[in-house]
């Protein structure tokens, strides 16, 4: 098994996750509509079908440029919270990659970081205001503490996908203080937030892409 | 000129915004919109790099406002600001003024050539003239140090008549009389001013007999008010006016005919005699977390419902104490549930916990603890005798609430050393939990005989006085005393003559209880030679080495929550089998049967989230979760299997309500073992399965059920809740959650029979097994396996010998045709007094 993520397995899992949220486009609308404005699926969908597009033209140049497109792509295309926000999160991201072609784990984990304080810096959010924090707050730490204990790349990666679904799991009865559910107030308590949900599945899709080559 | 761009998810807005300020400014100012997004079908959102190419277009060195609606426009134009040259960038400011007004203001201050600083002044009390038009400052919350109103305040001066000051009920009393009026009133003793709608601070002013109350009352009718108050203190404050000393509802020790003064008689409802010193549940010791909140308001919400559940335990507890026991000794039992109710609905004490809450993002249980001990402190400290007691009213009242809000972690009561135990209540939980060997004694201020108390208490071995009334609360902790839980009697002081002949006679009775246990080591068997297998259920692993220690012959029920609660994610497959394997090492072979977890919305296990439910008790809950949680079940399957190669393991599947959930969980198991048997380890393919009979469901298909098992346990504590549909934990209803109910019974009989037919054996792990009263019945029913909490054991063995089985059916087909709990109760009693003697 690889102890490395390769950068065709980046923009393979760049293009799944169009492929994703192309597919969850509705049930990512659907939760945005129980507390929100109804187009977080067709946001994602759009932005991720735009960097769909523009992969080709950077999959031969290097990692941090292929994130940085990405971040690029959807700040200008997604029209949500969420596209500022993503955007920040890959463009941070791809400034904190190595001059490399491959990801180790502690690589992963540096760029997750970067970009979540990104996301941190963007939105101001705290970890229990609903939003895409909550899943990303704990899918980092597990990434992290599964690196320190000397698992491997999936076994990290199967760590961090499962707290960003048990981050999604929390998210539920939480009261949103950030973003359009913010407006709701207690009636947003009942519901995974749209943004967590969009977060874990994109790290589930990234734990796929690594578990298909492994 | 400053420039200034306006962004808004709506094109349309921003465009329209625009015009709007244009017509002002007719051309003398640039700006741009950068309103939607491109895309036709779905063009409402903001654009970060529209707002870029926006702001470049309207830049000049003066500077550039840029207006938002909300949302991601905020992020998105902080994001542009990343993409523009950081000399310019400086010069770009964002405003929170509304979008409109903004605009409109701030470009007509740059037409005038005002600055970046003044126009963004402009724009943000753009709103100004808004509010001023629809009288909007009259909506505003007063300021702070104004008074609440400028109505004159009237004072009343009183000398407090009553021998005993203002105690609990002349401030209730207060409380009371104020909620009825609009106005405020406070009262002032000496220096210290208190709310007289607050029953904690009346009390605690520790005004006494002579001394003058000022009471100040401003509102609409505060003359009425006052003059109420008038009335109330040439009423004596509701007191007697021949009062010598205490009430009883406030410790006054009642006199009986030949009883001596310093003994209280209450209803003898568990034998044996105690000697010992009083701890009351107050001093039992709680360990309350301490934690963080993410959500302070939502942790708010939750102590006020936990406080609105206690209050409507306590006004239920008054009514049904009222209903159930009559007479006399109703009022003053009732009287000290009315005194809780009224410490918890003082809205001083409950503003004070929310606003801790709030202000500190505390847990709500940490804050309540801190402002009960604190409140409790206040009612030590005073002088009077009678209100310093209240301490222990305040204390039991705190841990009601607590129980709300830490639902089943309030198990076991823990004591430092033996003592009597002494509480206003036991709820039948509390009860169930006490060890025989650090609780001597019980003493409940209210309760009967019959009572779930009593019940188990007589189970346990724990001799018992309830019903005793409120002068046991003025027993002082530390001091030693003595009951006779036959005659009711409690010495509350002991001379030397008491001492020695109850010493005597505990230890007599400890002889025949000495000799119970010992026989408890040896087989049950009935007179006509049927051997009943008495079990031990058990939470943990070590409680199966104090089950064998107490004569159980193995397990016949693991809860195996406690493995899994309070802890961040599941027990590993590993651990589990560890578990396993431990418990049953202390059974010398003895049988150990699992009950697969089972959590629902009432226990919740964080790494197993269920969500709230209006009612957990009939829902998503035993193996109707566990079914969809599919690594955890997997994890418990494979560990009961692994144990299963060398221990004598069954396992039981709880909640079952339908053949399918039934199928569905057999095949699970099937499934494990294949897998294990494909990995070669090594488990027992023959794995007894059982399933919990508490649905009435399952006792309605449990002849559909009983060709797919080995064998069943009937769990009677939730039969008897479903059956009856009543809550053992509402005290309105809880009697009606009675295992003696004729109902009940006929259940039971139907499923043993449906067992008999299928040639399956049937067990028992409810609190029925371990009830002597009823074994006689169960014995009778076909029952051949009882499993119970350890103490109770030895006096469960000792029945089954006096048993003859014919005998036991005949008593069952006579319980089986009375019409009531009561009638089975005193067939049974009535058996049981022919039976045994001592
Ligand atoms: N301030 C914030 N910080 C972090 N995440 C946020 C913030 N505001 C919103 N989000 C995330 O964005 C998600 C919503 O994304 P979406 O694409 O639907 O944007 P939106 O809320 O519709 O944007 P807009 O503000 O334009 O209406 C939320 O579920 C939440 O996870
Ligand atoms: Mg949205």
């Amino acid at each position: 098994m690889s102890e490395m993520l390769t950068k065709a397995q980046l923009v393979r899992w760049l293009e799944t996750s169009a492929d994703l949220f192309a597919a969850q486009k509705a049930y990512l609308t659907e939760l945005d509509s129980a507390i929100g404005d109804a187009d977080h699926g067709i946001n994602m969908a759009r932005g991720f079908a735009k960097v769909a597009e523009k992969l080709p033209s950077v999959a031969e140049s290097d990692i941090g440029n292929i994130l940085k497109t990405t971040g690029m792509t959807l700040m200008s295309s997604v029209g949500g919270a969420s596209g500022p926000l993503y955007g920040t999160f890959f463009m941070r991201a791809g400034q904190a990659a190595p001059d490399q072609d491959v990801l180790a784990a502690s690589d992963l984990a540096a760029i997750f970081e970067a970009g979540l304080a990104g996301l941190v810096q963007r939105g101001r959010a705290e970890v229990g205001d609903k939003t895409m924090i909550d899943a990303w707050t704990p899918a980092l730490a597990a990434l992290k503490a599964s690196i320190a204990a000397d698992e491997t790349l999936l076994e990290a990666l199967i760590a961090c996908v499962n707290a960003a679904e048990q981050g999604v799991q929390d998210s539920i009865p939480l009261i949103a203080k950030k973003g359009r559910a913010s407006y709701l107030g207690e009636r947003s308590a009942g519901h995974p937030d749209p943004g967590a949900t969009s977060s874990y599945y994109l790290l589930k899709v990234l734990l796929e892409t690594v578990k298909a080559d492994a | 000129m400053i420039g200034f761009v306006l962004v808004s998810h709506s094109a349309k807005i921003a465009e329209g915004a625009r015009e709007l300020a244009e017509q002002m400014t007719q051309g003398r100012v640039a700006i741009a919109a950068a309103g939607g997004i491109d895309d036709p079908a779905h063009p409402i959102g903001t654009d970060p790099m529209k707002i870029v190419a926006a702001i470049e277009a309207v830049y000049s060195d003066d500077g550039v406002i840029v207006l938002m609606d909300l949302g991601s426009a905020l992020m998105s134009a902080e994001t542009a600001l990343e993409f523009i040259e950081p000399e310019r960038a400086e010069r770009v400011h964002l405003c929170s003024a509304p979008l409109v007004e903004g605009i409109v203001a701030a470009a007509v201050q740059a037409t005038a050539g005002g600055t970046v600083d003044q126009a963004m002044a402009e724009a943000q009390s753009a709103l100004e003239a808004k509010r001023a038009h629809l009288n909007e400052a009259a909506m505003l919350p007063p300021a702070q140090d104004e008074p609440i109103t400028s109505d004159a305040t009237h004072t009343l001066r009183v000398i407090i008549p009553n021998a005993l000051g203002l105690h609990a009920r002349p401030a209730a009393k207060l409380v009371a009389l104020t909620g009825q009026y609009q106005a405020n009133l406070t009262l002032r003793v000496g220096d210290r001013t208190v709310n007289a709608r607050s029953i904690n601070q009346i009390a605690t002013l520790g005004a006494r007999q002579g001394d003058e109350l000022i009471a100040a009352a401003v509102g609409p009718d505060a003359v009425d008010l006052l003059a109420a108050v008038q009335r109330l203190a040439d009423d004596n404050f509701g007191d007697p006016l021949d009062l010598p000393a205490a009430p009883s509802a406030d410790g006054q020790i009642e006199r009986h005919d030949g009883v001596p003064d310093h003994v209280i008689v209450g209803i003898g409802a568990s034998p044996g005699i105690a000697i010992g010193v009083v701890q009351r549940l107050e001093d039992e010791r709680l360990a309350i977390p301490e934690r963080n909140v993410a959500d302070s308001l939502a942790e708010a919400a939750r102590f006020d419902a936990a406080v609105a559940t206690a209050v409507a335990d306590l006004r239920q507890l008054e009514t049904t104490t009222r209903q159930r026991i009559g007479g006399e000794r109703a009022g003053d039992q009732a009287g000290i549930f009315e005194a809780h109710r009224l410490i918890l609905e003082d809205p001083e004490l409950i503003a004070r916990v929310t606003e801790a809450i709030t202000a500190t993002s505390q847990n709500a249980e940490s804050i309540w603890w801190a402002q009960v001990q604190a409140l409790a402190d206040r009612y030590r400290a005073l002088p009077d005798p009678y209100l310093s007691g209240r301490a222990a009213d305040v204390i039991d009242v705190g841990k009601r609430v607590l129980r709300h809000l830490l639902p089943g972690q309030t198990r076991g009561l823990r004591f430092d050393q033996p003592c009597i135990l002494v509480a206003a209540d036991l709820s039948p939980s509390d009860t169930a939990q006490l060890d025989s060997a650090q609780v001597l004694g019980i003493i409940t201020v209210a309760g009967g005989a019959t009572g779930h108390t009593a019940i188990l208490a007589r189970a346990l071995g724990i001799p018992a006085v309830v019903g005793a009334g409120p002068a046991v609360q003025r027993i002082e902790a530390g001091q030693q005393i003595a009951l006779d839980g036959g005659s009711g009697w409690i010495w509350t002081t002991l001379s030397d003559d008491e001492r020695q002949t109850l010493a005597a006679q505990r230890a007599d009775w400890l002889e025949a209880q000495q000799q119970l246990r010992q026989r408890a080591h040896e087989p049950a068997i009935t007179r006509d030679g049927l051997r009943i297998e008495v079990a031990a259920n058990i939470g943990q692993p070590d409680d199966a080495r104090q089950g064998a220690a107490a004569g159980a012959e193995g397990v016949g029920l693991f809860r195996t929550e406690l493995l899994f609660m309070g802890r961040e994610s599941a027990p590993t497959e590993d651990e589990q089998y560890q578990a396993y394997c431990e418990a049953a090492s202390h059974l010398s072979g003895g049988p150990l049967i699992v009950r697969i977890l089972d959590v629902g919305a009432d226990k919740p296990i964080d790494y197993l989230p269920v969500a709230a439910e209006a009612n957990p008790f009939l829902g998503y809950r035993g193996v109707r979760n566990w079914l969809d949680a599919p690594a955890i079940a997997r994890a418990q399957l494979r560990a009961i299997c692994r144990a299963s190669a060398e221990h004598n393991l069954k396992i039981m599947f709880p909640m079952v309500s339908t053949i399918a959930e039934l199928r569905d969980v057999r095949e699970r198991l099937r499934a494990i073992q294949a897998e294990l048997s494909a990995e070669e380890i090594a488990h027992n393919p023959d794995l007894e399965v059982g399933v919990m009979i508490e649905v009435p469901a399952a006792v309605l298909m449990a002849d559909q059920l009983a060709p797919l098992v080995d064998f069943f346990s009937i769990g009677t504590n939730d039969l008897a809740q479903y059956i009856m549909a009543a809550d053992r934990g509402n005290p309105a209803v809880n009697h009606l959650a009675d295992y003696c109910q004729p109902a009940v019974l006929r259940a039971i009989r139907l499923v043993t029979k449906a067992a008999d037919d299928a040639g399956i054996w049937v067990g028992m792990c409810g609190e029925m097994a371990g009830d002597p009263l009823a074994v006689p019945l169960l014995v009778g029913m076909g029952i051949t396996e009882l499993s119970m909490n350890a103490p109770a054991i030895p006096a469960v063995k000792a029945v089954i010998r006096t048993l003859d089985r014919s005998a036991c059916q005949a008593l069952v087909d006579q319980a089986l045709a009375l019409e009531s709990p009561e009638a089975v109760r005193t067939l049974l009693e009535s058996r049981a007094s022919e039976q045994i003697s001592g």
